[in-house]
């Protein structure tokens, strides 16, 4: 009998402590840790879609960009209370374009892209790929530049689906499911600013700040 | 030498994992694409192991023996969860490219083993300097492994120089899967010859 | 249908746990001795593998991410995992004991098989469903047991074949590995 509540004390403690430990470790880290997705995978998309826009830059110049973009993000919230993030694209100065993530289902779970729209128009800017787990050499091949760059300057009525499902996007060959998730993403980027062009544009105006 | 000492360097070179003890075989194959990544999960690992055998040592009075196998896998645990952390704050782009390996340190046998072998029968300070040797070790024989993957297979070593520094053309089947399997099998069988007295 | 098709052969054949994404090694360098021992493990992580990649999903889905300690998902894995395993030892003794007989040795090396462990993280890091994780786990178990099993054959030749001395047991072991890898290769393009 003894050794049963020793057992279960043990445990409990061992596990009570470990759970303390690790909550307050979390609470330490996870913003920097949150921060740093935005740093890593979002803002490299977010700044090629500025270099299309503005034109090529020097490595220590784009370091600066990048740091600007990271803090000239805005939130709008939806229908469902939640916040959307997208990101500001300036040209000389004005905000000239919106990036908006948005993903699609790929070979190796959820495939991110990086959507770049004109304000006024509507069309597309550019595509920059954030987030993927698709098969090394096969897959992946979704991130080079002969197939984004296909998306640049595309009009906002395009039909975002590779040419096999009756849309306009070249897929890359030996890679349909990754091309389609890319398509998709796109898509649903598009779909959603259209919906929400209003709310984006009043946020715009507004001074970044992290979610109030 | 004294027996601390001892309990230091056997993991260095007389029971060095992976070459001589063959554990924890899935990391060393699959993070061992570059030096720096080598270095990066041998060092969590060396956390993981000096953390959890100094605190499985400490306890060992303490855990009763029929659930001592559940105590060592939630101590285990927790610190694997605290580099998972440590890391997505400080070293993000590291832990990126560790990905699924660093919470899989809590299925590498070398730990559980250390704890089950070594702490569980000896005392703090012996224990902390067996995690300590045995995660060194762990950690020489995958910076070697990265190292030679990365400078015969992409021709680099990107930690300590910027640029090409194996000027022959690289040997790209090296940085990929099967060129793990055969690089690590080669290396044992020279380990074999080198260690034979 | 078409992308469970894709889910299905892309875990067995194109990444391929054991050969291509280097998961659950040390039972296959430890186990791929005898054609016997290889089939009994394949079929153990099978069965293992299929289960616990639902409940942790669950575990993940109605547990962990409700209460926002989503972060803990190792901690809370590897202990679902180890109950799991020694449940299914308990049932199996019990009810199957002609089953038991022939996986009951392998169940207790399968908790520290981190091909289980990988597997559920892997679910949740591509965000599948419950439907979709059952599949990709059973195929991704079925894609070991096919590595192993191929594996396995090979090896139980070398009894018979001369071996440099310093390669002998694992070392040869690992080269094998990598060859058969390397023909794992030619599925890349099936899809």
């Amino acid at each position: 009998m003894k050794t049963y509540i020793q057992m279960i004390v043990v445990l409990t403690l061992i596990a009570l402590i470990s759970g303390l430990a690790l909550g307050g470790l979390y609470e330490m880290t996870h913003e920097l840790a949150e921060n740093n997705i935005l740093k890593f995978k979002k803002i490299p998309a977010v700044a090629d879609l500025y270099e299309i826009a503005n034109g090529k830059l020097p490595p220590a110049e784009r370091e600066t960009i990048e740091e600007g973009l990271l803090i000239d993000k805005r939130y709008i919230e939806l229908e469902d209370n939640s916040q959307a993030l997208f990101f500001i694209v300036r040209k000389d100065g004005e905000p000239y374009a919106v990036a908006i993530e948005d993903y699609g289902q790929g070979f190796g779970g959820d495939l991110g892209v990086m959507v770049g729209f004109v304000i006024e128009t509507g069309d597309l800017v550019g595509i920059g790929i954030t987030t993927m787990s698709e098969t090394p050499g096969v897959g992946t091949r979704v991130r080079n530049k002969a197939f984004t760059d296909q998306f640049q300057g595309a009009s906002a009525s395009s039909v975002f689906k590779v040419k096999k499902d009756g849309g306009v996007v070249d897929a890359v060959s030996g890679a349909t499911i990754s091309s389609r998730a890319v398509s998709l993403a796109t898509e649903k980027a598009r779909d959603f600013y259209a919906e929400h062009r209003e709310s984006i544009l009043k946020a715009i105006d507004q001074p970044s700040g992290d979610e109030s | 030498m004294t027996t601390l000492t001892r309990e230091f360097t056997k993991g260095l070179w007389d029971e060095i994992p992976i070459f001589r003890i063959v554990l924890g075989l899935c990391p060393t194959l699959a993070v061992t694409t570059s030096l720096e990544n080598g270095l990066g999960m041998g060092l969590a690992a060396t956390f993981v192991l000096v953390c959890s055998n100094g605190l499985v040592s400490a306890l060992r009075k303490l855990i009763p023996a029929d659930v001592r196998v559940a105590c060592y896998i939630v101590i285990i645990a927790t610190f694997v969860v605290c580099v998972e952390m440590i890391m997505k704050a400080y070293f993000f782009t590291l832990s990126e490219s560790l990905g699924i390996f660093i919470p899989l340190i809590v299925v590498n046998c070398i730990i559980l083993g250390r704890a089950e072998a070594f702490a569980k029968k000896n005392g703090v300070l012996a224990s902390l300097a067996d995690g300590l040797g045995m995660g060194l070790g762990f950690t020489l024989a995958l910076c070697v492994l990265g190292s030679i993957r990365e400078l015969l297979g992409a021709g680099t070593l990107g930690l300590f120089f910027g640029e090409r520094v194996f000027l022959a053309e690289p040997f790209a089947f090296l940085q990929q899967a099967p060129g793990a399997f055969v690089t690590l099998g080669l290396l044992l069988g020279l380990m074999n010859v080198v260690g034979k007295k | 249908m078409e992308s469970y098709f894709a889910l299905i052969i892309g875990a067995i054949f194109i990444n391929n746990i054991l050969l291509a994404k280097f998961l659950g090694n040390c039972p296959f360098l430890g186990v791929s001795k005898k054609m016997d021992t290889a089939i009994g493990m394949s079929a153990a992580v099978v069965f293992v593998l299929t289960l616990a990649g639902a409940i942790t999903w669950i575990v993940d889905n109605y547990i962990l991410q409700p209460l926002g300690i989503g972060y803990i998902q190792t901690l809370a894995f590897i202990l679902v995992i180890a109950t799991l395993v020694q449940f299914v030892e308990l049932f199996l003794r019990k009810s199957i004991p002609t089953l038991y007989k022939s996986l009951g040795i392998f169940l207790p090396l399968i908790t520290t098989n981190c091909a289980v462990l990988g597997v559920a993280i892997l679910n949740i890091q591509q965000g599948f469903g419950l439907l979709e994780s059952v599949v990709f786990s059973a195929a991704s178990a079925s894609g070991f047991g096919l590595a192993l099993v191929l594996f396995a054959g090979i090896r139980e030749r070398y009894e018979i074949s001369r071996i440099p001395k310093a390669l002998q047991g694992t070392g040869i072991g690992l080269v094998t590995a990598g060859y058969l890898a390397l023909s794992f290769f030619a599925f890349k393009g099936m899809i």
